[in-house]
């Protein structure tokens, strides 16, 4: 028996393939899982903030990378679905799929079609995400979450009548070759299929490097990618990405005024003047944002405790309302705003804040995704209620998340 | 034992492990102050990977176990 012939005895047709990269697709898949279970709790409690980061990394570099690895599993697994019930002999010669992946297998397919597109959707339309604002009749986050809901039982399904037999098959292959029944590198099948997964692994690569690399994404294809930073802010102090989810108002630094009410023990209105004059720290804070980049610039103002004692806050204060001028706005925890490193930046890296980076003054806070930094500010509404930990899925154009 | 029964009974640890496991996660995720039931889709995101990493551990540990005791 040649090499080949040995191969395709051992393997028919494609099944070998679709065994590898299913593999290391279930293993992409448990981490985009276990991330996505964090990321949902993290999202919605950002008392953890300080790992959001690091999950939604793990999350956004796993997805992407698995992109090759399923359209490869949908190639390798739709050839041989195709075969068969196209009547190609040497398909129909193996029989039917069984009964439990016949019926369930074109479902996964489906829930991971919608589970991808409503995935990359939001990634290139991030705002959607995290304002959770319908576009159209099309709810990205909703569909997200619940095709991922959907997926469990099905993966469980279809991993439970394939995984035991997939890592059997793979064993059995390795334990062939110790033997010395079969070629380790068969010709010319082992190194099509050896070339084909190279090219696989090689495209996972490239396309979570990609678009997950701020610096080489937006310089080269500008708006189309994440991380967008606009043409006047590059070689500035504001050479960092953009992302504005109402836009951006116009700002008359005479005119403008921060008010602080609510629960304090006078409303008070402060000036840009008033505001620069407050005594004011410097410090290097990452911010990382939900659409994937994250920089470090260096911020300066004011302390958010200085000012809101300034105020007169309520001791017992339990969260406080940031409202911007565009009408976004982002409920904080009262805990994380009495840190020496929570500020009400005016400056960045030096200069006065820009309008696209927040002038005339945000907030700024280590640890916490992007989106919890409100720019732009006009309201700050100090509160005796505690944000309720509770993932609120329903629709809102208050995100108070 | 035959090496099938350390195997099944690997797996069958393998899988009550991950059942306890995520029982008590979804206990401790509950008993955070201000949570509500809806945490508990995380457990459910969860739930696959885990099952998974259990199963698996407890095929291999059996694999290695009924080897080491000469299972057939």
């Amino acid at each position: 028996m040649t090499a080949v012939a040995a191969e395709r005895e051992r393997h028919p047709e494609n099944t070998l393939l679709t065994m590898q990269i299913g593999l290391a697709l279930t293993l992409l898949l448990g981490l985009m899982f276990i991330s996505a279970g964090l990321f949902f709790l993290y999202h919605f409690n950002y008392d953890i903030g300080p790992y959001f980061t690091a999950t939604r990394a793990i999350h956004f570099y796993a997805g992407l990378a698995s992109i090759p690895f399923l359209i490869a599993k949908y190639g390798s697994t739709g050839l041989r679905f195709a075969g068969y019930y196209l009547r190609v002999p040497r398909f129909v010669e193996r029989g039917p799929p069984r009964l439990l992946p016949r019926v369930l297998s074109p479902l996964l397919a489906l829930d991971f079609f919608v589970l991808y597109f409503s995935g990359l959707f939001m990634l290139f339309h991030y705002y959607y995400t995290v304002a959770n604002i319908p576009p159209g009749e099309f709810y990205p986050v909703q569909v997200h979450l619940w095709a991922s809901i959907l997926a469990v039982p099905l993966l469980a399904a279809h991993l439970g009548s394939h995984l035991l037999e997939t890592i059997k098959g793979l064993l059995g292959d390795a334990a062939a070759v110790r033997h010395g029944e079969a070629p380790a590198t068969p010709v010319p099948v082992g190194y099509t299929r050896r070339a084909f997964l190279t090219t696989v692994v090689a495209g996972a690569v490239g396309l979570s490097l990609g678009f997950q690399n701020t610096g080489l994404a937006n310089r080269t294809f500008g708006d189309l990618f994440i991380g967008r930073i606009p043409k006047e802010e590059r070689g500035g102090p504001g050479d960092f990405p953009v992302e504005t989810l109402f836009g951006k108002a116009s700002v008359d630094r005479n005119a403008w005024r921060l008010r602080i009410d609510g629960a304090v023990g006078q409303e008070m209105m402060l000036s840009y003047d008033d505001l620069v004059a407050l005594p004011a720290v410097t410090q290097t804070i990452r911010i990382s944002c939900v659409s994937g980049w994250s920089a470090v610039p260096t911020w300066s103002g004011p302390r958010v405790r200085d000012v809101l004692a300034l105020a007169g806050a309520d001791p017992d204060a339990k969260s406080v309302y940031f409202h911007s001028l565009s009408n976004y706005a982002f409920t904080w925890h009262i805990d994380p705003l009495m840190g020496d490193d929570a500020i009400l930046a005016t400056h960045v890296n030096g200069a006065a804040l820009t309008e696209n980076h927040g002038f005339p003054v945000r907030i700024i806070v280590p640890g916490y995704p992007g989106q919890n930094m409100v720019k732009q500010l006009d309201t700050m509404t100090v509160r005796m209620e505690k944000q309720e930990f509770d993932p609120d899925l329903s629709l809102s154009r208050d995100v108070q998340i | 034992m035959t090496q099938r029964q350390y195997d099944a009974a690997g797996m069958m640890g393998g899988l009550i492990v991950a059942g306890v496991f995520l029982l008590a996660v979804s206990i401790a995720l509950l008993s955070t102050e201000g949570t509500s039931a809806k945490v508990l889709i995380a457990v459910w995101l969860w739930a696959v990977p885990v099952i998974g990493i259990c199963t698996a551990a407890g095929y291999g540990v059996a694999k290695l176990l009924g080897r080491v005791r000469g299972g057939r």
